[in-house]
């Protein structure tokens, strides 16, 4: 029979296991949540290149749209764009936002977009490796164990399993969020780079018409993915 | 090499390239979400629409690259190698998937296939030809270098042959037959040395994109009649010489092979020199002139073996007076190679605070003698202050700056400096190549932002010294570990092949056309005889044939005013003095620039000036000797505003109007 002092050692010593064990749970349900979440915010996405992509005039004329101010976030030109499209095939003239030129009015160009990817998987499963490198890079430098003993199978299945359930509750949609915020920036970015690439111009009409057309674009990101 | 070593290169091969592919990802990633939340914008107060201002590039590739560092220092000292499981097909298919997702961030080869500017040989057969005699000769040499390299090893006088022959070998590589120079870059250098000639001084007077010492030492050779103007790009010639043979010296320093060495040595003329769309001597600052003091001081870090010897400091302070992006960059380089060693304890932290308080001594020092020296000959006091206008103008306003594409050659380049800063903190014993080694990835790290701020594809092959001497480096360090590599065997005839077609083979492929129109304009420079004959004094006499004389005539006064994109060489031709503190007029690309410029002229307000003729519309648009002028319409303007006139022609030949103020 164990005395009432060896019986409190031994209470002792089991709830140290425990807290330790979910101290060790909670550490990895965090690491794997995150990795999973960082897999989801790198996954690729398809985004038309401005400085590829091309109007083909009906009169033969062929111009790459981005060094012309002409750029489409979607695979195909918006009216605000089409009609600068039409505007360069008709009269070779670009940024005439007062309508110096009458815009034809028949469609008188084909968009021929160019395709270019952001990420991709194994981009996003190297930066989920990442996330659990650096969770274990933090752990080895606080706990200073070797860590391959530190965890047990059992511990990092039953973390992912969590993990998995903690991304799918609360990480989710701030993850999307995060995603869409990504693919509207490059759409933009990529846009900018092309037509200012031999010096920036403060073009205001553009500044604000993508100001109005990208929260669309990330509402349609959004609902596609949630 | 047994399976353990084959093992660890294997286990290098795949963190590199995980921490590579983590860089980039990151690295555009962040870069396109600042760059969205805070859009380039131009400020305010240039002449032209020529800026695409983005600091955020530069900060995060520097920042990244640190922070990385830090990484790989904890990494290591914590002995985390035990990471990878320890299957072999495993890591073999990680280190598989690793490589494509690398490959994959590339995308074209930079300018591949593009033509250059000059004609093309006669046949497509001349074409296949000067290919492959192109590429079979660099085969010879180094298959023949084999054989000597054994020779070499017993007697001194034949390595000292061997190294005369290896500098001929790059002069005649690397000789451009009368030696064309662009009238537009070297307008730099010749544009500062009249105005030192006519007593302005260098900063405090006029602006300078090339440094000091480089303006001095040409101004010297110029004064002396050492070297004519039309030779300017034959010193470049030399310097090139320099260099590409120092790199072949250092890297036969480090791996002791005759065969590696020229490896290095041909894979660097080919990327630097011959992937080129122009002659290299033709445009001056983009080749030895910015790196050579890097180079000689790599040099004198494996001569003195000590990172704190008073040769390599001085040398490092002297690049500041060089050329000042580049002296910045070496600077930058040799301090942060001081803290890598400091976290490696390979020094300690007195060690590094007195390195570093002895640079700044002698960077002090070596001001003051230029001061001493410039006021002694009647110059006045350097300001400071102006030594970093021309700099900030470009870094601050982002003139000329160009955004980087997110699938580029150049990732390549970061590569090879996370390769090298893993393989130095994973080394137990660092000796003096592995200081060399993180030395020189710093400088090419920190020499980098010229391509990481103007990020044109033609740039990325004007920054290879470094990053390639780096790749030489590690390999050389790498491979000694394994043996010695003088030695010829089955893995090193591998090793050698591979290294030649990857770094010779591919990059002259891809730019084969470029390639071949280079070898073919020398060809048939050789072919019209008289190879030392500058060609440049008669096409500028052919070009100026009038108007040297008309401007005598027309303005007799020695201090004048000339407003044309070519004024330098009018100047030149003229023995006139320039009113303007500023030659050439082509390097005012601001207002504040153009209000110093005109300082003194509005005070005189001259009766009457010479003017490009397209500027008061008097003549149809032609070429200029150098680069066309934005700005020569705005400079007139501003001078009759600040003297309340209006110039109007009198007189005109085909290019230069005399103007009259009204």
């Amino acid at each position: 029979m164990l005395n009432i002092h060896q019986l409190y050692v031994l209470k002792n010593y089991v709830l140290q296991k425990q807290n330790k064990m979910i101290k060790k749970i909670i550490i990895l349900t965090l690491t794997f949540s995150l990795a999973i979440s960082a897999f989801f915010l790198f996954k690729p996405f398809n985004y038309i290149d401005n400085d590829q992509s091309a109007v083909l005039c009906d009169n033969g004329g062929i111009f790459n749209i981005g060094p012309n101010y002409i750029y489409s976030f979607e695979d195909r030109l918006d009216s605000f764009n089409g009609i600068k499209a039409r505007k360069l095939c008709q009269f070779n003239a670009i940024r005439d936002y007062n309508d110096t030129y009458k815009s034809p009015e028949t469609i008188n160009y084909q968009f021929k977009p160019i395709f270019s990817q952001d990420s991709s998987w194994p981009d996003a499963l190297l930066m989920a490796s990442a996330v659990i490198l650096a969770a274990w890079l933090l752990i080895g430098f606080f706990v200073k164990k070797d860590l391959k003993n530190y965890f047990s199978f059992k511990y990092i299945f039953i973390s992912f399993l969590l993990g998995t359930a903690v991304y799918f509750v609360v990480l989710r949609q701030p993850t999307i969020n995060l995603y869409c915020q990504r693919q509207v920036a490059q759409k933009v970015v990529n846009f900018r780079n092309s037509a200012f690439k031999y010096g920036v111009l403060s073009v205001p009409e553009e500044d604000k018409h993508i100001k109005e057309i990208t929260p669309e674009i990330f509402q349609k990101c959004f609902r596609s993915e949630f | 090499m047994d399976r353990t070593k084959f093992n660890k290169l294997l286990d290098f091969s795949i963190v590199t390239l995980f921490f590579t592919n983590l860089w980039i990802i990151l690295y555009n990633g962040i870069l396109t979400y600042v760059n969205f939340i805070f859009p380039p914008v131009v400020k305010s107060g240039l002449l032209r629409d020529i800026a695409f201002p983005n600091p955020a590039k530069t900060v995060l590739y520097l920042g990244l690259s640190a922070i990385f560092v830090l990484i790989f220092w904890v990494i290591c000292r914590e002995r985390f190698q035990t990471v990878l499981y320890n299957n072999f097909f495993l890591k073999i298919i990680l280190f598989i998937i690793l490589l494509i997702s690398f490959v994959n961030k590339l995308g074209t080869y930079p300018l591949v296939n593009e033509p250059s500017i000059y004609p093309f040989p006669a046949s497509s057969f001349t074409y296949s030809l000067i290919f492959a005699g192109f590429i079979g000769v660099i085969a010879f040499l180094i298959i023949e270098s084999t054989i000597l390299q054994k020779i070499i090893e017993k007697k001194r006088l034949f390595y000292l042959i061997t190294l005369g022959f290896i500098i001929l070998l790059i002069a005649i590589f690397t000789f451009e037959p009368h030696f064309p120079l662009s009238a537009h870059d070297y307008s730099f250098i010749l544009g500062p040395i009249q105005e030192i000639l006519n007593r302005k001084t260098i900063y405090t007077d006029i602006p300078s994109q090339h440094g000091l010492l480089p303006i001095f030492l040409f101004t010297v050779l110029y004064k002396l009649n050492l070297v004519k103007f039309a030779y300017f790009s034959a010193v470049i010639w030399i310097l090139y010489i320099v260099q590409y043979f120092l790199s072949f010296y250092i890297l036969f320093k480090i791996s002791k092979s005759l065969v590696f060495s020229l490896l290095g040595m041909f894979s660097i003329i080919v990327l630097n020199y011959f992937s080129l769309y122009l002659l290299a001597a033709f445009l001056p600052q983009t080749g030895p002139l910015r790196w050579l003091p890097g180079i000689i001081s790599l040099l004198l870090l494996l001569k003195t073996k000590k990172i704190n010897s008073a040769f390599l400091i001085i040398s490092v302070g002297l690049s500041f007076f060089w050329i000042l992006d580049s002296g910045i960059a070496l600077i930058l380089g040799f301090t942060a190679t001081l803290g890598t060693l400091w976290l490696k304890k390979v020094v300690d932290l007195k060690k590094v605070f007195s390195t570093l308080l002895l640079l700044s001594i002698s960077t002090l020092g070596i001001f003051l003698v230029i001061n001493i020296v410039q006021l002694s000959f009647g110059y006045k006091w350097i300001d400071v202050g102006n030594i970093f206008s021309t700099l900030n103008e470009y870094a601050r306003l982002g003139i000329v700056q160009e955004p980087i594409q997110p699938k580029v050659f150049f990732w390549v380049f970061v590569m090879i400096y996370i390769s090298s800063m893993l393989y130095f903190f994973q080394s137990k014993k660092i000796d003096v190549a592995k200081t060399a080694l993180v030395f020189c990835a710093n400088i090419a790290l920190f020499s980098s932002i010229y391509y990481v701020g103007r990020s044109n594809p033609h740039n990325l092959f004007h920054i290879t010294p470094f990053v390639i001497l780096t790749f030489f480096i590690l390999v050389g360090t790498i491979w000694r570990e394994y043996g010695q590599i003088s030695d010829l065997s089955l893995q090193k005839l591998v090793v050698g092949s591979l290294i030649f077609i990857f770094f010779i083979f591919y990059p002259a492929y891809e730019r084969r056309t470029s390639l071949v129109q280079l070898i073919n304009v020398k060809y048939e420079g050789w072919k019209q005889g008289q190879i030392f004959k500058p060609e440049f004094n008669q096409s500028l006499n052919n070009y100026f044939s009038q108007e040297p004389q008309f401007i005598k005539k027309n303005l007799p006064e020695n201090k004048i005013i000339i407003l044309d994109t070519d004024d330098t060489y009018l100047f030149y031709l003229t023995g006139k003095q320039n009113l303007l503190l500023e030659n050439p007029q082509a390097g005012i690309l601001t207002q504040d620039r153009l209000a110093h410029a005109l300082s003194e002229a509005v005070k005189v307000c001259p009766r009457k000036i010479a003017v490009d003729c397209q500027a008061l519309n008097q003549c149809p648009a032609y070429k200029p000797l150098g680069e066309p002028s934005f700005t020569v319409p705005q400079i007139l303007q501003k001078i009759e505003n600040d003297c309340h006139v209006k110039y109007t022609p009198i007189v005109c030949t085909q290019k230069l109007c005399i103007a009259e103020a009204k």
